[in-house]
């Protein structure tokens, strides 16, 4: 074989590879994309959850126990404000205020009314909202974790080569913005 | 000297190989202990000898029959955060069939005084939260408080046991959990076609001259996944203190606790 068909021969190997590594690349940055649109969806779904379970518990506390009206307004308005955020920026700060709407009113509930704990469907519905708010920190986390891999995958080399080609640029992290939330209002009045 | 050039490359290959599945490991934190039994853990120290003999077979004869991992695990100190503890347990532990996440832990932390469940994403139907809480207030909480723990734990066990049996059904067929990250398979698939590919364009360049040396470079330009998605290949069976390891499911944080 002549030298020069095997110096064409070596440059059509190296071409190939870099196309493998070329398309190998593109696909593992679409793949590690779509991971974290499917991670954000896993953490709306746990908002949803809760926003599903809000109204059986104001029906439960509201037919056990005598509560002044305001008392059970602010998870209603909270609910509310998620179910009509539209941007993933406003459905999480609604779904913050929503979550932590509903640990303060558990914790109120529990200290106003502690004859409640008796009661099973009551405490069958604590269980859901506790385990939901696992949950939505679980998915936050899963969420925090794929961002991570895009952004270190856009920065290590030799991907980061890739990452500029294509235009896959750095995402921010997730962090609730702490300012946002407003303490819920519970009823100021005397719990009867 | 190396007298097969193909067996040198398939070194080299293997070299690469296994920098790509130590690389995509996840670091379980140091206090998470490594299983040393597939159905009871007691690292507490809490059950007898005959207790924990009973459960195992109790256990081993519920994942025979319906495939479902419940796991017993006692713990002297989960450090506070008994929640965030057996999240992290089970998902390093990977428990339950990897295409069902049909894994139940059920975890006692013995200074916090707290049992606590983890639900697989596979189980979540049957075993809602609600459910797992009244069945431990139902079979748990009154022996705990009657100072009789263990027999609370195994109560409840055999509760949840009774319930994966009941929808034994549900259980087999099981949804496939999702798993991220690139297949083990698609990476070996691409390196060993890669490999075929070599060995014939270079077989054709050198078969009519003496061994050259073979082009040991061109194994490290194959492409490989850069920047190592921590979903990754979902290996197991590397750091259990057992053989067999658990199936490799995952769990969604949902969590009771009395």
């Amino acid at each position: 074989m002549k030298t020069s068909t095997k110096v064409w021969i070596g440059v059509a190997i190296v071409a190939l590879l870099i196309v493998f590594w070329i398309i190998g690349g593109y696909n593992q940055f679409v793949g590690l994309d779509q991971n974290i649109n499917s991670k954000w969806s896993e953490v709306e779904n746990q908002y949803q959850r809760q926003a599903d379970l809000i109204p059986n518990l104001v029906s439960i506390v509201s037919s056990s126990v005598k509560v002044e009206t305001n008392f059970t307004l602010s998870i209603v308005q909270a609910r509310a404000n998620y179910q009509t955020a539209q941007s993933q920026a406003a459905k999480d700060q609604a779904g913050v205020q929503m979550n932590n709407g509903i640990g303060a009113f558990v914790n109120a509930v529990a200290e106003a009314y502690p004859t409640l704990q008796a009661n099973k469907q009551y405490v069958a519905l604590t269980d859901e909202l506790s385990g939901t708010q696992n949950r939505i920190t679980v998915a936050r986390g899963n969420y925090i974790t794929s961002i991570q891999a895009y952004n270190t995958a856009t920065k290590v080399f030799p991907s980061n080569i890739l990452a500029k080609l294509f235009g896959f640029t750095g995402k921010d992290y997730y962090k609730a913005d702490v300012n946002a939330i407003d303490t819920p209002q519970l009823g100021t009045g005397v719990l009867p | 000297m190396l007298k097969n050039r193909g067996l040198f490359g398939l070194f080299i290959l293997v070299i690469v190989f296994l920098t790509l599945i130590l690389g995509s490991f996840t670091y379980v934190s140091a206090q998470i202990p490594s299983p040393t039994n597939k159905y009871v853990n007691d690292f507490a120290g809490l059950f007898t000898g005959a207790e924990v003999n009973s459960l195992q077979s109790s256990l081993a004869e519920l994942e025979q029959n319906t495939t479902a991992e419940l796991v017993v695990v006692t713990i002297e100190d989960c450090g506070g955060d008994y929640n965030g503890y057996a999240y992290n347990l089970a998902t390093s532990w990977k428990i339950g069939k990897k295409d069902k996440s049909n894994g139940f832990l059920i975890l006692y932390c013995k200074t916090e005084k707290r049992l606590v469940a983890q639900t697989g994403y596979g189980l979540e139907g049957i075993l809602p939260d609600s459910k797992i809480g009244r069945l431990m207030d139902e079979f748990y909480v009154p022996l705990r408080d009657n100072n009789q723990t263990t027999s609370g734990i195994i109560a409840f066990t055999n509760q949840i046991s009774q319930v994966i049996h009941e929808n034994a059904a549900e259980v087999i067929s099981g949804q496939a959990a999702s798993s991220g990250g690139p297949d083990f398979i698609t990476i070996i698939i691409w390196v060993f076609f890669i490999y075929v590919i070599f060995s014939k364009i270079l077989g054709a360049i050198y078969k009519d001259k003496k061994r050259k040396d073979w082009p040991w470079f061109i194994p490290i330009f194959l492409p490989f996944p850069s920047g190592n998605s921590r979903s990754g290949f979902g290996g197991s069976g590397f750091g259990g203190g057992f053989s067999g390891g658990f199936g490799g499911g995952g769990f969604g944080g949902g969590g009771v606790s009395r």
